[in-house]
């Protein structure tokens, strides 16, 4: 077999070097080596993940300069955090969490939800089914989800566009998975109601 | 299980996130219960719709504008004047591109007038010598001349007059 590439093994300060054979650094080993002070870990992170936080920063946000400055908090936080960063769950996960904070903090900064005036169900466009054009149809999509409370409108992004379980909205959101359950069906409910100008 | 408690639970059993024993009660209810059918199937129809909305690609650049805010937070403003450009250069990286070049244009226009103002306010010619001779005097000797028998001259009289080293009346 042919020799694989070479590959980079980051050796935070304090840890012992791993075996030859055991080549690719893990995110969360990055992470360590980041608190050590290496840069290039940090790059590497960013691009293994960028597209992650800024498509879920995007989604929610729905608009590219908000998104992108959100996304780059994220790296931001996490960057300077990365001394008391602990890997008890996946680099993935926490950086879901990170995201999610600063974009819910902005829509609520933005729109302030009071959890007793939220309505169960968004109200329905008016737009008819039958000449709704591809344009159309994604701006009733981002208008069905910018009516979501945000953290509703949180767990289906995580759902829907970056395939987590349950448990992993959990994680991401820091509730429990009953909770996860119940966010997700009130917003479906709202959903249909929202997108059925869009069902056949 | 009634179709209230079925409807509780559609989201999750489209999702596949209910356990064993609640999965197969839903799914036996399905069987015999329309109307609860039709709320699945437009749950799937919700599923449908919103996979089909793309995300643009990441912002070409973005990975090293990341770099850049975090090697700025590690160059930390200790004595200098981060503390208040930081902030300003933040400010400007969140707009977009023609509020930026509205905010450089603003910059630039105040600069303008305040070079344009300094020159017309700045003591030039006659202005200039009235100006430099006015600091010239010490207090008192704008009363140098001053009729023998005035106010001024008793006050002239009566205060103690500064040496010429003092700075005094020359």
């Amino acid at each position: 077999m042919p020799p694989g590439p070479i590959r980079r093994r980051y050796l935070p300060f304090g840890r012992a070097p791993l075996s030859p054979g055991a080549v690719k650094p893990t995110d969360e080993e990055r992470m360590l080596a980041v608190a050590g002070g290496d840069h290039e870990a940090f790059r590497e992170l960013v691009l293994a993940h960028e597209h992650a936080a800024w498509s879920v920063a995007y989604r929610f946000l729905r608009d590219a300069a908000e998104a992108e400055d959100a996304a780059q908090e994220a790296f931001l936080r996490i960057f300077q955090a990365a001394s008391r960063y602990r890997p008890t769950a996946s680099f993935r996960t926490y950086l879901y969490r990170v995201v999610a904070r600063i974009c819910i903090d902005r829509a609520e900064k933005k729109h302030p939800v009071y959890t007793d005036t939220v309505p169960d169900v968004a109200d329905p466009s008016p737009t008819p089914a039958e000449d709704l054009a591809a344009g159309e149809r994604t701006d009733l999509v981002r208008r069905a989800l910018d009516a979501l409370p945000p953290k509703q409108r949180m767990a289906v992004i995580l759902r829907y566009y970056e395939d987590l379980d349950y448990s992993g909205i959990s994680r991401v959101l820091e509730v429990t998975v009953k909770a996860v359950e119940g966010l997700l069906g009130r917003a479906r409910a709202a959903l249909q109601v929202s997108l059925a100008p869009m069902r056949d | 299980m009634n179709c209230r408690s079925v409807q509780k639970r559609l989201s999750a059993f489209a999702d596949g996130e209910l356990p064993g024993f609640r999965r197969r009660a839903v799914a036996s209810h399905l069987e015999e219960c329309p109307a609860c059918r039709t709320s699945l199937s437009s749950l799937h129809d919700v599923d449908r719709i919103l996979q089909e909305d793309a995300a643009p690609p990441v912002p070409e650049g973005f990975c090293v504008r990341v770099l850049a805010r975090a090697a700025r937070t590690e160059r930390a403003p200790q004595g200098s004047f981060g503390w208040l450009l930081d902030p300003m250069i933040d400010a400007l990286g969140k707009m977009s591109i023609p509020m930026r070049l509205a905010a450089c244009g603003t910059v630039l226009a105040a600069s303008l007038v305040g070079v344009l103002m300094a020159e017309r306010l700045l003591p030039t010619g006659r202005t200039h010598a009235i100006v430099v001779a006015a600091h010239q005097l010490d207090g008192l000797e704008w009363f140098g001349s001053a009729p023998p028998v005035s106010v001024a001259a008793a006050y002239l009289a009566a205060a103690p007059v500064p040496s010429r080293a003092e700075g005094g009346v020359r």
